[in-house]
């Protein structure tokens, strides 16, 4: 195709219209599969499971919204997080679609709304609140014991949010997003003026502070909730800005091995259209170039794994990013009025399909892929 | 033949500026003296609470307890701006916290007076938690029935000042330093930051009225109201210690009429539904007036309590007249509130 590259994901989804639409068809192989929470027309909330032909594979009921996912690295256990500060998180089975457990918020912690299972999957890691003292803390639970909590680790910071394993498993990197919140004042940011986000690596086995990056000073209204790790390590950040409106600072960042982390900006007028928050935050499979998600302005940036600004791409209220390598795509993004597009391999819109009453919440997962790597 | 031209030129000059939304003027006639109000009035409320807890005496008391109503209800005459530095550093919610359908205040109240940290030199109410540091707990302080002592007083004050901190902090960020929020709020265009055009902004501010109509309906009167006469619940109403439920929802209209005065009856002049809102503010008013109790004893009072469903009734019609005929006559969306995020 002749059309550049760049100009062609400025187009959108306006593009589809002029570009050739590729079917959304599987391979033979099986159809990819989606997994994400969503809340429908009438309040309820749910776990569900679609496929990019349109197919609805699974629905759980949920006891309120759900935010994050994980899956076990068999891909046969799905643990679904309630949305912070949450009390609860469930695990269902995949094939069966049953819950198998429902872990309940120990006394004086609350969720935050993602996790990780252990490469061997036996224990599942929970981002949580020890919300008297404020200090984060990451929930171990004993997946083969009935998901028992078993240990409890420092997360090295305030509001742990999104958590990911390296390549050796064990080492967790956290996104200690410096917010206070207490389960009594829901969704009140209580330490705005004095937050201190971080991002903190761990070792799982002693709890122990390997390393910490924190934003510059003038910056440190940014906080840091969501990340992704690619297959050689590098992590991801997508940060959202507590600070005055008319600034836009660097809200994204990438970080790899001992080196500081570094701060990345889209040009200025994509920018300003960022609205000072990121969603979401998603490496390809190859770990070449992850795709971070702006819901509030209604665009997805993509990034080189070196930090170069590759492109936008518009969809309203879009904020779950999964990535896959099945059917020609490189990520599947879902959206607050049951959108699910996918991106193919040269960051253009492959297809746009409508999964019609699902309000998809802000992750998605495509399950062929290896998240729960 | 003349004098029709002149005629249909003054009517498309009408036209032309009709949408003029003259926001310097909003923000210098409405938006900094409610604010500069609220920084006197907590200005005083800190000032009479230094005095009752470095002397205390009935006479402090009485005035300590009037400048926290006074500064209370310069309060609910901003709680309609709900946009820009008063939401900076979640300041909405430090400066009152309600409803508190969890029951935070009383119990984080009560920690807090419980710990050492309070006694402390360097005690810095900034870092407890929100419920604490604003009106809704220096309410209960005030109008518990029994006066402050010293380790309330060391709260008293630091709330009294905290107050005073961000009244003055909202004041700083709309009118002084490098980028003074009246700067992109009086001008709405393209390359603004904020707001991309005057219609934008507009919205923003029926929103605002909106909103609060909704709060005043949903909250501050179902509330106690509850499900029926024999289902009154007074101690729901917001301000009961200190009686001031009534006199803050007459504070809260009061600025919602100022606001459509001087944002959007220029832009109708006189057409409809401009005769119809006044009438819905008039008549508001003079519902209001009638209640003679508290809100907290009205609502089990058969009479008042009839009043009290009359008024959300009025309200709820005042609501659609701006949500509905004026947006439409102005051409505004309301917006929505895009689904909170994480």
């Amino acid at each position: 195709m002749a059309i550049d590259r760049r100009a062609f994901i400025r187009l959108g989804l306006g593009g589809l219209l002029l570009g050739p639409a590729m079917a959304m068809a599987g391979t033979g192989a099986g159809r990819q599969r989606l997994l994400g929470c969503r809340s429908d027309d009438r309040g309820g909330h749910f776990l569900s499971m679609v496929d990019v032909d349109g197919g609805r594979l699974m629905d759980v009921a949920l006891p309120g919204r759900g935010h994050g996912v994980a899956v076990d690295p068999m891909q046969r256990r799905a643990a679904v997080f309630a949305r912070r500060p949450g009390t609860f998180v469930w695990i269902v089975d995949l094939a069966s679609g049953q819950v198998s457990h429902r872990i309940a918020a120990v006394s004086g912690r609350h969720f935050y709304g993602h996790g990780q299972f252990t490469p061997d999957g036996t224990r599942l890691l929970c981002s949580e609140n020890a919300y008297a003292s404020g200090e984060g803390v990451i929930g171990v639970y004993d997946a083969g014991n009935s998901y028992r909590r078993t240990d409890e680790l420092p997360s090295h910071g305030v509001g742990p949010h999104e958590i990911r394993l390296l390549a050796d498993g064990n080492t967790l990197v956290i996104a200690n997003g410096g917010i206070r919140t207490h389960p009594d004042l829901p969704r009140v940011k209580s330490n705005l003026a004095g937050m201190r986000p971080n991002l903190a690596y761990v070792d799982v086995a002693s709890g122990r502070l390997l390393q910490r990056h924190e934003p510059e000073e003038q910056w440190h209204q940014l906080s840091i909730r969501h990340i992704d790790v690619s297959p050689d390590d590098r992590v991801a950040v997508a940060m959202q800005f507590e600070g005055r409106p008319e600034l836009f600072p660097p809200l994204i960042a990438i970080q790899h091995g001992k080196q500081p982390m570094r701060l990345l900006s889209a040009p200025d007028a994509v920018q300003r259209r960022l609205r000072n928050y990121c969603g979401s935050v998603t490496f390809d499979a190859e770990g070449l170039r992850f795709a971070v998600s702006s819901p509030r302005g209604g665009v997805v940036t993509f990034w080189s794994a070196g930090g170069d600004y590759l492109g936008l791409y518009e969809q309203a209220d879009a904020c779950g990013i999964g990535r896959t390598a099945a059917d020609g795509y490189g990520f599947v993004v879902s959206d607050g009025n049951g959108g699910v597009a996918g991106i193919d391999r040269v960051l253009a819109v492959s297809d746009h399909r409508v999964f019609a009453g699902y309000r998809w919440d802000n992750h998605l997962l495509a399950l062929s892929d290896l998240q729960g790597r | 033949m003349l004098n029709r031209i002149i005629l249909m030129l003054a009517l498309l000059l009408s036209y032309a500026t009709a949408r003029a939304y003259d926001f310097q003027a909003i923000a210098d006639r409405h938006v900094l003296p409610t604010y500069r109000s609220l920084a006197e009035r907590t200005a005083e409320l800190d000032l009479a609470a230094r005095a009752y807890c470095a002397r205390p005496s009935d006479l402090a008391l009485a005035h300590l307890q009037a400048g926290y109503r006074g500064a209370f209800l310069a309060w609910q005459g901003a709680q309609h701006l709900r946009f820009g530095p008063v939401q900076y550093l979640s300041r909405e919610y430090r400066f009152e916290l309600w409803p508190d359908e969890r029951g935070a205040v009383g119990r984080h109240l009560g920690q807090l007076l419980d710990d050492p940290a309070l006694l402390q030199a360097d005690f810095d109410i900034g870092q407890k938690s929100v419920a604490v540091q604003g009106f809704s707990a220096m309410e209960r302080l005030l109008f518990a029935g029994t006066p402050p002592d010293t380790t309330a007083c060391r709260l008293v004050v630091a709330i009294a000042a905290n107050l005073r901190d961000m009244a003055d902090g909202i004041v700083g960020d709309w009118s002084t330093g490098d980028t003074p929020y009246i700067r992109y709020f009086a001008d709405p265009a393209p390359g603004n930051p904020l707001f991309a055009n005057k219609a934008e902004l507009a919205g923003r501010l029926l929103n605002s009225l909106h909103t609060e109509l909704e709060l005043i309906i949903t909250q501050k009167l179902a509330r106690p109201l509850d499900k029926g006469l024999e289902k009154a619940r007074g101690k729901r109403a917001e301000g009961w210690r200190s009686q001031t439920g009534l006199p803050a929802i007459a504070a809260n209209l009061g600025a919602c009429h100022a606001l459509y005065r001087q944002a959007f009856a220029p832009e109708l002049a006189d057409a409809s539904p401009h005769p119809q809102i006044e009438a819905a503010f008039a008549q508001a008013r003079s519902t209001l007036e009638k209640l003679h109790m508290p809100l907290a004893d009205a609502v089990s009072d058969p009479d008042q309590r009839a009043l009290v469903e009359q008024l959300q009734a009025e309200l709820s019609a005042l609501k659609q007249l701006l949500a509905r005929d004026l947006a439409a006559a102005l051409g505004l969306s309301l917006g929505f509130n895009s689904l909170d995020g994480d």
